[in-house]
């Protein structure tokens, strides 16, 4: 339990008062989202009172089983997030369809949309019915402007994702004593 | 090319919008006003949910404040507005001695009394506008047996509609995201998050202008003497809504009220200072700070957003004309923007960047 109990996590209910305060006014789907979207790498520098602006920039959506998220060479926008469910992440390189990887909840894909405007080079689809987050490219740029401790938390994540693996594309040149610290950010 | 099969239905729904709009605006008006409203308020709402309370709680604690304080202001401005009738009808005799004074002494300078402005006037404003007044006496009941009951009507619908968009408005965005085809997904999302951008920060500064309008006008006018100036003050606060014709229509009823009080030159000069010197201040200091957040248009483009609007909606059509061409403008910057993504047009070239610096 944190200083101020109010807005952080389990609340110690003291009193009959306290009780009816907190089922009454507090929302106890905010802290399940809060507890989720904490475990993603994505969001774990966010202080926790700033997760409410986080929750205001990110849209759910319901797949359906089968139901293509987005196709490789679809222009990417958005990042998504798998809270429920499974999708499956595939390539159509070389003439042959490579499956690239099966993601869970928690699970995270599309980040490079974040910083530019190119086409997807992978299908996400889902293989169950799932429940997705989506953090769209203009509602981080809100967040920079308006939560920048939101914001910049993110981005500095998604800056770290691409150095650590621009170094392991250059993994020969890379010093020996560095490669654990690169291996930690992947 | 771009009224391929993935941008055509974008474009065909919004001409349907539009064409159910202009056949059903009249019953589509108050459901306007009230989303307009939640739209408004909902800020208030995402300061409590951000700190973690359920927002029907937010909704009702908000919703209760803002109907308190309207209910208040109601009664307040009714009960002033009653005091202030008896007293213009006690000070009436005063006043039109006091204009037709004014109108006289016209008749001082040849070139006007050439021009026969000062009969002009005395024809217009109290001859033809008094019996203009005796026949609009005689229509208040018909007026009222036709406007009251609607007006009764929206002052009930409209708190009534408001609540609901309030309390489902974002259980709704959240359905219509499941319904939108997922490929169309970031599509959707892109023009509803770029639309409330603009449009939120439009209506925002409307509003603070309009503030900052009423609160100039009440200092400048009651600093000079004028008389009813919180009526004036609101006017011009509510009629700065509504650009060019706005600001000029509270220096107009500011004039008039001058002319009765007053009746001379100098107090019409003071009216006309003291309106040079609000444009000014709002020129120059309010606009730079208050509208450099807000959607840009050309004066040409709003001009003729307020003609369509006036066409299509009357007044209403007036107060909405330029939300909605921000709205339009906002809409085809988006298009365009994914039409330039889509097809690489305003793809940004780092290579030589990429190639040329070192890596470390």
């Amino acid at each position: 339990v944190g200083k101020s109990p109010c807005f952080r996590g389990q609340v110690p209910y003291t009193s009959g008062v306290l009780k009816w305060f907190y089922n009454y006014w507090l929302d106890p789907e905010f802290n399940r989202k809060r507890k989720f979207l904490q475990q993603i790498s994505f969001f774990k520098n966010i202080p926790r009172h700033e997760f409410g602006r986080l929750f205001q920039a990110l849209a759910v959506r319901n797949y359906q089983e089968g139901e293509v998220l987005f196709e490789e060479g679809d222009v990417g926008r958005a990042l998504f997030i798998l809270e429920s469910g499974q999708v499956e992440i595939t390539s159509d390189s070389d003439g042959q369809h490579h499956r690239m990887a099966v993601l869970g909840p928690g699970g995270y894909f599309g980040e490079m949309s974040l910083l530019d405007d190119l086409p997807r080079t992978a299908t996400a689809q889902a293989l169950t019915s799932c429940r997705v987050y989506l953090l769209y490219k203009t509602e981080l740029a809100n967040l920079l402007m308006r939560a920048p401790r939101v914001g910049v938390a993110i981005m500095s994540h998604v800056a770290e994702i691409l150095a650590g693996r621009l170094r392991l594309t250059m993994e020969p040149r890379t010093p020996k004593h560095v490669q654990p610290f690169v291996e930690e950010v992947l | 090319l771009i009224f391929s099969g993935r941008t055509a239905l974008p474009v065909l729904l919004l001409a349907t919008a539009a064409y159910a709009f202009l056949q059903f605006r009249e019953v589509l008006l108050p459901f306007l006003l009230a989303a307009t409203l939640a739209y408004v308020l909902n800020p208030a709402v995402s300061f409590f949910e951000i700190r973690g309370i359920r927002r029907e709680r937010a909704v009702l604690v908000i919703y209760t404040i803002v109907l308190f304080t309207f209910v208040s202001c109601a009664y307040l401005g009714v009960t002033a507005v009653m005091q202030s009738a008896s007293n213009m009808a006690a000070d009436m005799p005063r006043y039109v001695g006091k204009a037709r004074e004014f109108i006289a002494r016209l008749d001082d300078y040849a070139w006007l009394r050439r021009l026969g402005v000062s009969a002009w006037i005395e024809h217009q404003f109290m001859q033809d506008g008094t019996t203009w007044l005796l026949k609009a006496i005689e229509q208040v009941p018909a007026l009222i047996r036709h406007h009251l009951l609607p007006l009764l009507e929206m002052a009930f619908l409209i708190p009534f509609l408001t609540y609901f968009f309030m309390m489902d408005g974002q259980s709704f965005f959240e359905k219509l995201i499941d319904f939108v085809p997922s490929r169309y997904v970031e599509m959707f999302l892109n023009v509803i998050v770029e639309i409330n951008h603009s449009f939120g920060k439009y209506l925002r500064s409307l509003m603070l202008q309009a503030f900052c309008m009423g609160i100039l006008t009440g200092i400048g006018y009651g600093m000079v003497g004028l008389h009813y100036v919180v009526y004036i003050a609101f006017w011009a606060a509510v009629s700065s809504m509504v650009p060019f014709v706005g600001p000029i229509s509270a220096a107009v009823v500011a004039g008039v009220v001058a002319l009765f009080q007053w009746g001379t030159f100098s107090g019409m000069m003071k009216i006309i200072g003291v309106f040079f010197a609000i444009r000014t201040i709002d020129d120059w200091f309010l606009n730079p700070f208050i509208l450099r957040a807000a959607v840009h248009m050309h004066p040409v483009v709003t001009l003729f957003a307020l003609l369509a609007g006036a066409y299509c909606a009357g007044l209403w059509g007036l107060l909405f004309a330029v939300p909605t061409m921000c709205m339009i403008k906002v809409l085809l910057e988006v298009a365009w923007q994914w039409y330039a993504t889509e097809y690489g047009l305003q793809r940004k070239t780092l290579a030589s960047e990429i190639v040329d610096v070192p890596l470390v």
